[in-house]
């Protein structure tokens, strides 16, 4: 389903005549296979927030290669075709403020060619899957971070991808939204879809997780195949012993 | 059609920012200049309404711009919304071109009330607009369209708003001298120094072409069919230009 090769990246800080260059990834591979979870897990400014925008073609890399579905993605001229099965969710999406729930769903459903009544049935069913169909005439702007981080899970499942890069997606819920987020994305994998998501809340990862990559500095230190052989606790003891 | 979508999903944001506050502006200044004519009894009172109107109408519309391009660069650049359009199977042309069509869509939107406001005001003087009154706004509606294409070919690679909104100010004011400029190099005797004005004539926008009102009165011009097929093919292809640069810039930006 997706496939990294050598991935790498460096960003390019400048200002006025000094650069500063801050290494991103150092050369990351990794496999994610069809109809699982996989968990990238890492501290914050790792890595994990690059590698999925790279794969989402919102960031170039200066090496190495991405493939979604077998097909070679490219930045400067995106694969409409692979990104018509994918969707992603930003870390604490950011929304226009004056559009409503419900605007803000059809604006996206026409990018993905969806007839009126077509956006109409997948609008009512993504709002009510986040239980937030009583707010859709709220104003985005109006919302709390919680509700916002709903409409963005919202929006990432309007399309039905077969594939999903959450980042983050846990951020800014309380306990009854993560409860929400972890069983929507187990249902999506019962499903046959396929989960790449990151985060650094182990004991989330832990709970949906097929399979972990642990990421450190750019690097992928460790991949554990199958998470839920561990014993509880234990995928925190193998992320302290890779990241120390 | 989905370019059509994106441009009236930016024009029904901006209209919810109440960017239309310009129209009142308009009207009050109209009415009040409207009564300090009348009251004045001057003879050309309604010709009078009129260059203040489209004068009016020229400024506010430059500023409907200016707030276009804040929004666009602040909402969907700085704060990122628009990092979840773009990872969806959308080109960035479309992107660009969507939002600069509802720009554009915003300014026609606010000249056709000022308009309105305009000419019921003249009624009102017992004035009424004359075909060149009608080009002239037409000529304003262009010269959104120039500023607009050089306003996003500023935000598709500047990271900063206020640098972004001088360089589109600094340009407005150079348009509207660059006629001046050439006929200045004309003058000048110094190669280099005439071969840079000259090229500078060329490279930005030519705003004396599009004064047809100003220039209606002055000897050796005349408003003709033909000047107006040439101006607009003008301003269609030098906004083509700048905003085929501009989508070659938004191409490269990372989010």
């Amino acid at each position: 389903m997706i496939k990294v090769t050598g991935l790498a990246k460096t960003y390019i800080k400048r200002h006025l005549w000094t650069k500063r260059l801050i290494p991103a990834l150092r050369g990351i591979d990794f496999q994610v296979e069809n109809n699982t979870i996989y968990g990238l897990l890492g501290l914050n400014g790792q890595g994990k927030t690059t590698t999925i925008k790279i794969i989402v073609g919102l960031c170039r890399a200066d090496a190495g290669s991405v493939e979604i579905f077998g097909r070679r993605q490219s930045f400067y001229r995106a694969d409409l075709a692979s990104l018509r099965k994918v969707s992603y969710l930003p870390e604490l999406p950011y929304f226009p403020r004056h559009l409503t729930a419900r605007e803000l769903l059809d604006y996206y459903g026409a990018v993905f060619f969806m007839s009126r009544s077509e956006i109409s049935r997948r609008r009512d069913e993504v709002l009510e899957t986040v239980e937030m169909r009583q707010y859709q005439e709220m104003k985005m702007g109006e919302m709390s971070k919680g509700m916002m981080q709903r409409i963005g899970i919202a929006q990432a499942l309007f399309n039905q991808p077969d594939l999903l890069l959450l980042d983050e997606p846990m951020t800014g819920l309380d306990p009854l939204g993560l409860k929400m987020v972890r069983d929507i994305m187990l249902e999506l994998r019962d499903r046959g879809k396929t989960i790449l998501f990151s985060s650094h809340i182990l004991s989330e990862a832990e709970k949906v997780c097929d399979r972990v990559g642990i990421i450190h500095r750019g690097a992928l230190l460790k991949e554990i195949n199958d998470v839920k052989k561990l014993k509880t606790q234990k995928l925190e003891e193998e992320f302290i012993k890779a990241v120390s | 059609m989905r370019i059509l979508n994106l441009a009236y999903m930016f024009f029904r944001q901006q209209l919810r920012h109440r960017v239309q506050v310009v129209v009142v502006v308009f009207a009050a200044m109209i009415i009040l200049a409207a009564m300090i004519f009348s009251s004045l009894a001057w003879e050309h009172e309604g010709e009078l309404v009129v260059d203040l109107g489209l004068s009016g109408m020229d400024f506010l519309a430059f500023m409907v711009v200016i707030f276009s391009l804040v929004f666009f660069m602040y909402e969907e650049l700085e704060m990122k919304s628009a990092v979840l359009i773009l990872s969806k199977p959308l080109r960035r042309h479309e992107y660009l071109f969507g939002h600069y069509l509802g720009t554009l869509m915003t300014v026609a939107f606010n000249l056709v009330f000022m308009l309105v406001i305009l000419s019921v005001a003249l009624a009102f003087l017992g004035a009424y607009l004359q075909p060149i009154d009608l080009f002239a706004f037409l000529y304003i509606f262009y010269k959104a369209v120039l500023v607009a294409s050089l306003a996003f070919l500023f935000a598709s690679f500047s990271s900063s708003v206020p640098l972004a909104v001088i360089l589109t100010v600094f340009l407005q004011l150079l348009g509207h001298f660059s006629f001046h400029l050439h006929a200045l190099g004309r003058q000048i005797t110094n190669i280099p120094l005439r071969l840079f004005l000259d090229g500078l004539y060329f490279v930005l926008p030519n705003y004396y072409w599009l004064d047809v009102r100003d220039r209606a009165g002055l000897p050796g011009f005349e408003f003709s069919f033909g000047y107006f097929l040439t101006s607009s093919a003008y301003v269609i292809c030098y906004a083509a230009i700048i905003l085929y640069l501009a989508i070659m810039l938004f191409r490269r930006k990372e989010f």
